[in-house]
């Protein structure tokens, strides 16, 4: 008998020291986090607006107005896709089904800064419904509501797991260019991606031509090379009209992809043609639905 | 249990860097050495992401070794080095998001690390704090310069560059910026160092 309390008393003694050692660990990264997170979103959103700005004209004040994405699922219906978009009046809800009939159309007057205050607002418009949240393109709007840039932030799989990317395209559709936000790539090879050589290749392409793009393995031409590292253009005597030259000769090739990282190379390369092709998709299918809708949006 | 010997921070210093190299002697965490370091900038952050977790998980263990029970320090040392690379992962994205976006990949891989949990068991556990913060940046400092060491052999040859600087115009031989390039690097610079340290050792006997 004596041994077997011996055993639980050793048994709980082991457990209540790891339980100690787990609750204070648990504590000290709780305040940790509690006094770094406010900080690390601010980083990744001040990131996100420098990236942004690099794609709009100098010198222009441009408004940025978000249109959120969500997946709208009802009882006793088929699920919807909600929009909430700018108006020139505030902002409006517009659910649509797949083909892009309207489902649900409101006004919506209250404040939508933060994902709760959108929720509500969304939970007030069509009660009962279950919202899924998909994501959120940003159109940059000239002063006059023109729109200057549409960027679309989205993930596509890397070689090893998720690559997030933003795409900027212009008033016309093109590629305006690509950055490369997050990514857990290998470096010097997969992680070249974020590295200009690659993602200035896709700057200038149409929609039209966007829709062909493919990859090739082929070294990448030293010229070309140069051109595209539009950061070193100053150190290498090139101006935008001098690398421009000298790029127009490869600028409707396909893009060549990293030496030793070919798969990350295609992948970007169609997550990009994804994010791009259903942008355009699905704006086309709003800007429809909401004139029939007698809404005006205010790009 | 280890004899009370008394270590001071050259003797730390001079064992993690050439003595029980954790790269070239103990060949401990060979997974980041070999994956990481195709360039010396690679290998530098992540030698400089280890250094920090190795003090810090040192220093702790070396606090609370009388208070660890013994059965179950393996689970206790992983949550504690768990800790610290949370810590420093939260801390860098939160006060500096430029160097944390270059070196967020190397933090969080620091948890599995055979070397940092090797030196806790080995030493930290059984020696004074003060002794384990120098055995720490000994270590440390080991792996940061064998990491660098395997980098710049490997950058030179693959890319021609040292840092991100351009040495040669051209690419010697790819081969050496691949994965599987790695082993034959730490092979090849392993035997090296092992054989110029019984030189050493050999010269000095002599005298």
């Amino acid at each position: 008998m004596r041994a077997g309390e011996e055993a639980v008393k050793e048994f709980l003694k082991i457990a209540a020291n790891l339980l100690a050692i787990c609750l204070v660990a648990a504590g000290l990264l709780g305040v940790i986090f509690i006094h770094t997170e406010a900080a690390r979103l601010r980083n990744e959103e001040a990131r996100l607006t420098t990236s942004m700005r690099r794609y709009l004209p100098q010198g222009v004040q441009a408004d940025f107005s978000p249109i959120h994405r969500y997946l709208v699922e009802e009882e006793g219906q088929e699920p919807g896709v909600g929009y909430l978009l700018p108006t020139r009046a505030g902002h409006a809800l517009l659910v649509l089904d797949p083909e892009g009939g309207i489902m649900h159309q409101a006004e919506v007057t209250a404040p939508l800064d933060s994902e709760a205050e959108r929720e509500e607002a969304m939970a007030h418009v069509l009660p009962g419904a279950r919202l899924h949240f998909a994501d959120t393109y940003i159109l940059a709007l000239g002063p006059d509501g023109r729109r200057l840039a549409s960027f679309i932030s989205g993930r596509t799989t890397g070689f090893k797991t998720w690559v997030k990317l933003l795409v900027a395209l212009g008033p016309d559709n093109g590629v305006l260019g690509l950055e490369v936000l997050e990514h857990e790539e290998d470096p010097g090879l997969g992680a070249e991606i974020e590295q200009e050589y690659f993602r200035n290749q896709f700057t200038g392409r149409t929609l039209e031509e966007l829709a062909h793009l493919g990859v090739v393995k082929l070294p990448l031409p030293d010229d070309y090379r140069r051109c595209l590292e539009r950061s070193r253009w100053a150190e290498r005597g090139l101006d935008a009209a001098k690398a421009h030259e000298m790029c127009a000769g490869y600028a409707h090739e396909d893009i060549h992809a990293i030496t030793g990282a070919t798969i990350s190379s295609r992948r970007v390369t169609q997550g990009v043609k994804r994010l791009a092709g259903a942008f355009v998709r699905r704006m086309d299918m709003v800007q429809a639905a909401a004139a029939k809708a007698g809404l005006e949006p205010a790009f | 249990m280890s004899t009370e010997r008394s270590y001071t921070l050259l003797e730390r210093l001079g064992n993690g860097l050439v003595k029980e190299n954790p790269i070239f002697k103990l060949a401990l965490s060979m997974c980041p050495a070999v994956a990481m370091t195709n360039t010396v900038r690679n290998g530098f952050l992540l030698g400089l992401a280890v250094l920090f977790v190795q003090v810090a998980s040192n220093v702790t263990v070396s606090i609370l070794r009388r208070g660890i029970h013994e059965r179950i320090r393996i689970p206790a040392y992983i949550i504690i080095i768990a800790t610290w690379v949370s810590v420093s992962d939260m801390g860098l994205a939160a006060y500096a998001p430029g160097f944390y976006k270059e070196i967020a990949l190397y933090v969080k891989l620091i948890v599995v690390f055979a070397i940092i949990i090797s030196r806790l068991e080995v030493f930290a556990s059984r020696n004074p704090v003060l002794p384990s913060l120098y055995d720490g940046l000994g270590m440390g400092l080991g792996f940061m310069f064998g990491l660098m060491l395997v980098g710049c052999f490997r950058e030179f040859l693959g890319a021609g560059t040292l840092w991100g600087f351009e040495i040669l115009p051209f690419k010697p031989f790819f081969f050496w910026s691949l994965p599987p390039a790695g082993f034959f690097a730490i092979g090849l610079i392993m035997a090296l160092f092992i054989w110029l340290e019984r030189k050493f050792n050999a010269w000095r006997t002599k005298r």
